[in-house]
């Protein structure tokens, strides 16, 4: 499985959100989406999910233009993990995961064998199968983003494209929920992944794609990606690097403007 | 030159109010029952105002009359504006208007609404003195019995066919009430009065179906303007148990007042009993 | 957010069990409806009169009047409970209830409109109609209003504007009327009624109310995607723009043909799916057919209670669902008010 964008383009209301933009994901393989506030993540992400329509550039799925594909199709191929993760009644976990088996429905069809195995391996690899009777409503931030992740792996897509799953979570949930994008990726799923978090970024990411006011910066492997010279240039932040365990560890140290360090 | 005998008219009308005594000269007239008689006994020169419903031909039968004259909307100001020398009105009527006359001093007759053939005689005569009128009064009069006499006689009470007037919204008119003593005079039963109700009743729709009296008095039937109300009376269930020949339609116009109205809606119910006897001896 | 803890109440009666025992009900309540009324009626023996075409009173009474009643009971109940459950899934807004927001009141200016201008005496359907193009003016404007992202507050105040504009539009359109009686019905527009209803109304009003359900019926699944969000919704292959549309010409279908009438007869789409959802699990997908069926429940025994309560004149319809609604609704606002603060 291959998804790719090419020179992507996104003006609203002349405003420019990405200017020619291309990315490519890969089946097997974690891709971390990065930049500052701004820089275009979650519009790209929604491009790349068929959400916001592009202005120019397309979006191909295994050859095949986004576009062209019907939106039950598009749907069994690319699953969708919003910001928010609204949940609007109070579902139960297990009855919400199932949603995720709706691009797969019959017409009139109630959840059939493969759907049921579907939930149950998405509740167990998400690790919420002891939460299914449990009200969405009722849960704690971590089991309610693991609930959702399940949600969007229920859809068994092969691409599997979350927005900032781990901004609002304690560093062991953050933890949990890196560890579960990176067993989909695995098992052959090509996951899209925005973050915030660098550090998280390094360790888990197989490959990050940078971006800034709207334009591609770096795309690569995250050593390179995360050079010092373009965060500076991205985040205005200097940060502090080491080794550890064979992978680049990452903590944003300092701001700074331009090459001039702030503060002391 | 079409006005001259018009013209001709007054002056002689003029004429003749000068040689009767106490002759209002200035009458308002503030309801509806009250203007049909002014409009059918005074001459036009002595109508100051009639109410703005003597302009409304559903309900008043001199409507094309009252085009000619002033109307009012029933208010003091409207009284005092129009300088009246005699207010006639009914008796539940305009009581805000009512109060401002006597007020001021105003001579005021009120009636009562009559209850029957003779009260509304009677009113009719007592009108036409108020307006200096009573040799017109007295023609009506004549009139009406001369009329009521040539109706054949009613039938005995137990072979009298069962009627109802069915109005908007449900409702019936039972005994006590001018439409009851015009339903006697026909040789009706009012199915209202039979049914121990009260002189202004509701009678369900159901119910109607279930006594299927032998006729059906309605007081429009066409549609326009349309209203729920009234639509009820067009509903298919009363469409199939009252076909054309037990269905009558008798004008609100008619019988809402007392009057010379009364006397054809007696006639239009005969004729209906009539036709009703008829067909129940054919069969 | 509208979550947080809800009473837990019986959970997830067996779908196919909780639309049986409701369909059983509406059967029962359709027959206790026809054998109740003004007359004390021997059902059989009318039915048998009917059946060899004899024209009797008891036929008549049976066939003319009670029927269509029934009947319409049954459908603009089901019309009712069906569009709340829809709305409420649409809108993601558990207060979304044709009567509270204004959508049965335009509806009913709408026919009002049709029928006392005459249209509807010289083209029957006008009456539906009408009831249908107001009913789709006040959905599509709501939608536009407060449907996004609105909130509760936003739709509710929509809401209200829409019901004061509307009960005024009608009030204002009665009192145009040349009808001496025309501006004492507003009664029945904004308080509703099925007495004296006939057969030829039920063939005007089922039709439009029929093709509403059809295009509903088929909208479960697009509810319940659409409890995870609009993108969320998108991205499980669902067309919006399609699914909206959808649900807003179903909703005024089935509303405006109701109202059309029977007036506006309120809080039944309030009420009834509120009452169901915790047994369907909270889906608004599986909460459509319960509440088309707890609707016509609703309205046939709140019809029934009424004739066997009135005495004189029959007290409206919409007046005892609105005695039952409005407090039900204040709890509702209270409740969830202190969820989303």
């Amino acid at each position: 499985m291959r998804l790719a964008g090419r020179e992507l383009t996104v003006r609203i209301e002349g405003r420019t959100l990405l200017e020619r933009v291309g990315i490519e994901a890969h089946g097997g393989e974690l891709l971390g989406l990065i930049g500052p506030n701004g820089a275009g993540k979650s519009t790209l992400l929604r491009v790349l999910a068929g959400l916001q329509e592009a202005e120019s550039g397309e979006v191909v799925c295994d050859g095949e233009p986004l576009g062209r594909l019907r939106p039950r199709e598009r749907a069994r191929r690319i699953a969708y993990l919003p910001q928010d993760g609204e949940v609007h009644w109070p579902l139960q976990v297990e009855t919400m995961v199932a949603l995720g088996r709706l691009p797969h429905r019959r017409v009139w069809g109630a959840h059939e064998e493969r759907d049921r195995a579907a939930v149950e391996k998405a509740l167990v690899a998400a690790g919420v199968a002891g939460l299914r009777r449990r009200r969405v409503s009722t849960l704690s931030g971590g089991e309610r983003m693991r609930a959702l992740l399940a949600r969007a792996l229920a859809v068994e897509a092969p691409v599997l494209l979350a927005d900032e799953p781990v901004a609002a979570l304690d560093p062991y949930h953050q933890l949990a929920v890196m560890e579960l994008l990176h067993e989909a990726a695995g098992r052959g799923t090509a996951v899209v992944v925005v973050l915030h978090d660098l550090g998280l970024a390094a360790r888990f990411c197989d490959r990050l794609v940078l971006l800034h006011e709207g334009r591609l910066l770096a795309a690569g492997p995250p050593e390179a990606v995360l050079a010092e010279d373009k965060l500076r240039r991205a985040y205005r932040v200097t940060s502090l690097r080491w080794r550890h365990e064979g992978r680049d560890c990452i903590v944003p140290w300092q701001r700074c403007d331009g090459d001039a360090t702030v503060g002391s | 030159m079409a006005r001259r005998p018009a013209a001709l008219a007054f002056l002689m009308a003029v004429l003749v109010a000068a040689t009767a005594a106490a002759r209002p000269a200035r009458v308002v007239s503030l309801d509806l029952c009250t203007d049909q008689l002014v409009l059918a006994l005074a001459e036009p020169g002595q109508i100051a105002a009639v109410s703005w419903l003597a302009r409304d031909c559903t309900l008043s039968l001199r409507c094309a009359q009252a085009g000619d004259v002033p109307v009012h909307y029933g208010t003091g100001e409207e009284l005092v504006a129009a300088s009246a020398d005699l207010v006639v009105v009914g008796r539940h009527a305009a009581r805000g208007a009512v109060s401002v006359a006597r007020a001021r001093g105003l001579p005021v007759l009120e009636l009562d609404s009559p209850r029957d053939l003779e009260e509304m005689r009677a009113q009719l005569l007592r009108m036409g003195e108020a307006l200096g009128q009573p040799g017109k009064a007295a023609a009506m009069a004549a009139e009406l019995d001369t009329r009521l006499a040539g109706l054949p006689p009613p039938p005995a009470p137990a072979e009298r066919p069962v009627a109802v007037l069915y109005q908007a919204n449900g409702t019936t008119v039972g005994p006590g009430t001018l439409v009851d003593a015009v339903f006697e005079r026909a040789g009706l039963a009012n199915l209202a009065g039979r049914a121990g109700s009260a002189a202004y009743g509701y009678l369900p729709l159901e119910l109607l179906v279930r006594h299927a009296p032998d006729l059906l008095v309605v007081e429009r039937e066409d549609a326009w303007p349309p209203s729920l109300a009234e639509q009820m009376i067009r509903h298919p269930a009363l469409g199939a148990l009252f076909g054309p020949d037990r269905r009558v339609v008798v004008p609100q116009r008619l019988w809402i007042c007392g009057g010379m109205g009364n006397l054809e809606a007696v006639e239009r119910l005969a004729q209906a009993r009539h036709a009703v006897a008829e067909t129940a001896d054919g069969r | 957010m509208l979550l947080r803890k809800l009473p837990m109440a019986v959970e997830r009666v067996p779908p196919r069990l909780l639309s049986g025992l409701l369909a059983l009900a509406v059967l029962l309540l359709l027959v206790g409806s026809a054998a109740t009324g003004r007359v004390t009626l021997p059902l059989l023996a009318a039915m048998g009169e009917i059946a060899a075409g004899q024209s009797t009173p008891g036929s008549i009474i049976l066939l003319e009047l009670r029927l269509p009643r029934a009947l319409l009971g049954g459908l603009v109940g089901a019309s009712l409970g069906l569009a709340g459950a829809a709305m409420q899934g649409l809108l993601r807004n558990p207060l979304a209830e044709p009567g509270v927001v204004g959508v049965s009141g335009l509806a009913a200016f709408g026919a009002v409109v049709a029928f006392y201008t005459g249209l509807s005496a010289r083209f029957a359907y006008a009456l539906p109609l009408g009831g249908i193009a107001g009913a789709f003016a006040a959905v599509a404007l709501l939608y536009a209003l407060a449907g996004r992202r609105g909130g509760l507050l936003s739709l509710v105040l929509a809401g209200m504007a829409l019901n004061s504009l509307a009960g005024a539009l009608t009030a204002l359109a009665l009192n145009l009327s040349p009808n001496p009686y025309a501006s004492f019905e507003i009664v029945f527009w904004l308080m509703g009624s099925l007495a004296d209803r006939s057969l030829g109304m039920v063939a005007l009003a089922a039709p439009p109310m029929l093709l509403g359900w059809l295009l509903l019926a088929r909208a479960g699944p697009a509810l319940d995607a659409l409890s995870l969000g609009e993108d969320t919704a998108r991205s499980l292959g669902f067309d919006l723009g399609r699914v909206r549309l959808r649900i807003i010409m179903a909703t005024a279908l089935a509303v405006g043909a109701a109202v059309a009438v029977a007036g506006v007869i309120g809080f039944v789409g309030l009420v009834v799916p509120h009452l169901l959802r915790p047994l369907v699990g909270h889906r608004p997908g599986r909460l459509l057919l319960p509440s088309a069926l707890g609707g016509a429940v609703l309205v046939l025994a709140a019809d029934i209670a009424i004739r066997l309560l009135a005495t004189g004149p029959e007290l409206k319809l919409g007046v005892l669902t609105a005695l039952l609604g409005a407090p039900f609704f204040l709890w509702l606002v209270v409740r969830l008010r202190g969820e989303e603060g």
